[in-house]
């Protein structure tokens, strides 16, 4: 049966509160995205995830949203210290999946001409880690545990990027209260040979050029002109945080009967944030959160050599600098005023990124004066976002906005509707020069399957949540 | 054909059926493989024996599966073939042949992340025989 949603503001739709439910739903959207939702299950997710113990305000969802499993994609919840959970499935299989966004000094009249080029050496200096190969030489036990422990900053301290990159990651590329005990044999395994490596599905390295500056007096602020061109890497903790997740989940089954908490759909089992449970999931997590943020790290680099190859320019001359890197798949302590009271909260954000406004502590001191920067990937055909967060994420979203563009056709869908079609002549007529490793990530990822980023950032804006500051275009894509 | 693809958003889901539980979970490997890459690629070459035992069958049933996806992400072990599957009570126990994956021969559709328990069933289907669905992360 399809949930009740009745809109309550101009971008608001609200979900009451029924049965077991502890707090009401609200999905922000416009009616052309609720549209869309009417024959989905993202907006029954939603309701679920509001049946958590120690859930605080609303059980919340971005414009981006749709069915995922457990919580929806898009979604965002808050949850008390004392009364609350934590939820793995409300972070997600890749923990810390996020976005990195570098520019560059090049211009697009100096790398159109030879895009095809360009992306086949990213192509081949950019491991996808997808099947044998590896990325940067298989890391031992004690690496990898460093790596867990200090995140991009491992990556760093061996020469991938600048020292001063950290002061562009969120929570500084470490994420603190990572025990690399907490993480199993299992997960280290997987994550071995895969630190510098992209992964399928959804992830990709992309060259873009800014083609649109909504916001002058910002995007001056991030280095970005008309015309210029920026790579965004999107891609996560890979094997080993996939594995944390996995085990956490299987560790957890028993827990809710434990608590006497009937769950409408197992994917959501939880287990109290004091509870022994928790602390060691939240410890295995931080861990799979810094994995991330080293990966993303040693790609940047590798996406930096191998432009400097591909043109035959130094780095210099490439003028390559990190604008910032943002997660979109993790749970985070935060303070957040509730009811005219600051809380601390443990923030649930499962494909929803962190969008602080100007004046906020946490924002890099570079950037303080304008706001934090969001960096939203649309589809491989229409375009991708620099956004910054509005004073309106605190009141309304704890701190939060979307994170992409939303799928609204199904990977099975869109293997039907591809079959027979010359997709990379597709792309390439509008503009795309793209090359993929495995062979349905390219059919299940065309621009068709996705909401129109457009609409998306719109009703953000509309809801004072974040602002567009550019919009980017894509040129050439990698995928795993 | 013994299984569906389902219509899911965001990832992947199979529904599987057969006429009883140990061809159920055979069917199951075979959906998951037929996932991963072209089955007639796969040749069986060696055996390993696989021992889950999960809470309840719909467990059970992840755990089949999310060993078959550690197999591959571990070692390259693709299973094509199961033989000699028996349950006992929520215990599964079978003999899994195949060989190591050599991108050369096996073309690589999609990397699997997990096996979740969104959704997650096995039940006896309405017209007789078994069902299970899964919903893979992609």
């Amino acid at each position: 049966m399809p949930v009740e949603m009745r809109q309550v503001a101009d971008c608001i739709w609200e979900i009451p509160q029924t049965g077991k439910m502890r707090v009401p739903g609200r999905i922000f959207a416009d009616a052309k995205l609720m549209q869309v939702l009417k024959d989905d299950e993202a907006p029954q997710q939603v309701a679920n995830v509001a049946h958590l113990p120690g859930i605080v305000g609303y059980s919340l969802a971005m414009p981006d949203i749709h069915w995922g499993y457990g919580f929806p994609i898009g979604g965002v919840a808050a949850f008390d210290p004392e009364e609350g959970v934590v939820s793995p499935g409300g972070v997600g299989y890749d923990i810390n999946c996020g976005v990195r966004l570098m520019r560059t000094s090049l211009t697009l009249e100096q790398v159109q001409p030879r895009m095809r080029e360009l992306v086949k050496t990213l192509f081949r200096m950019i491991p996808t880690g997808v099947g044998s190969e590896g990325g940067i030489p298989k890391l031992s036990r004690a690496e990898l545990q460093a790596v867990a422990t200090e995140g991009a900053g491992w990556a760093i301290g061996r020469g991938y990027g600048r020292p001063d990159d950290a002061d562009y990651i969120e929570e500084h590329g470490r994420l603190a209260g990572a025990d690399p005990e907490a993480a199993s044999d299992t997960a280290y395994a997987r994550g071995a040979p895969q630190v510098g490596t992209l992964g399928s599905g959804n992830h990709f390295l992309e060259i873009d050029v800014v083609e649109e500056i909504c916001a002058p007096e910002l995007a001056e602020r991030f280095g970005l002109r008309p015309g210029g061109i920026v790579v965004l890497v999107h891609s996560g903790s890979r094997g080993f945080g996939y594995q944390v997740c996995d085990d956490s989940l299987k560790k957890l089954q028993k827990v809710p009967q434990r608590m006497g908490l009937e769950l409408p759909d197992r994917q959501l089992v939880c287990a109290p944030i004091h509870s022994h449970e928790a602390q060691a999931y939240l410890k295995a997590m931080a861990c799979a959160a810094n994995f991330a943020w080293a990966n993303r790290q040693v790609l940047m680099a590798l996406a930096e050599r191998a432009l400097c190859t591909a043109l035959s320019i130094s780095a210099e001359r490439l003028g390559a600098r990190l604008i910032y890197d943002v997660c979109h798949n993790i749970a985070k302590f935060e303070e957040h005023e509730v009811g005219g009271v600051m809380r601390r909260l443990l923030v649930h954000r499962k494909g929803a990124t962190r969008a602080l406004p100007a004046a906020h502590p946490l924002v890099p001191a570079a950037y303080r004066d304008v706001g934090q920067p969001v960096l939203i990937p649309g589809d491989m055909g229409r375009a991708s976002y620099l956004l910054v967060g509005l004073p309106g994420s605190l009141t309304q979203t704890f701190g939060s906005t979307c994170h992409g563009a939303g799928r609204v056709s199904s990977r099975a869908k869109m293997l039907r509707a591809t079959q027979g079609r010359n997709l990379q002549q597709e792309l390439e007529d509008r503009g795309v020069v793209a090359l993929s490793k495995t062979r349905n990530s390219m059919a299940e990822e065309m621009p068709e399957a996705y909401k129109d980023v457009n609409d998306v950032v719109g009703v953000m804006e509309k809801a004072g949540v974040s602002r567009r500051v550019a919009r980017l275009r894509p040129l050439g894509v990698i995928k795993g | 054909m013994p299984y569906e693809l389902l219509d899911h958003t965001g990832d992947i889901g199979i529904r599987v059926t057969a006429p009883d539980l140990p061809g159920l979970f055979a069917e199951a490997a075979a959906a998951f493989l037929e996932l991963l890459t072209e089955p007639e690629s796969v040749r069986a070459d060696a055996t390993e024996l696989a021992d889950v035992a999960g809470e309840d069958l719909a467990d059970t049933m992840n755990l089949w599966l999310s060993w078959l996806l550690l197999r591959f992400a571990l070692d390259g072990r693709l299973v094509c073939a199961v033989r000699g599957a028996r349950l006992e009570g929520t215990r599964f126990r079978a003999e899994a042949v195949g060989e190591r994956f050599d991108p050369e021969r096996h073309p690589l559709k999609v990397e699997l992340k997990a096996v979740t328990y969104h959704q997650l069933h096995v039940r006896e289907a309405a017209g007789g025989g078994w069902e299970a669905q899964v919903i893979f992360d992609v």
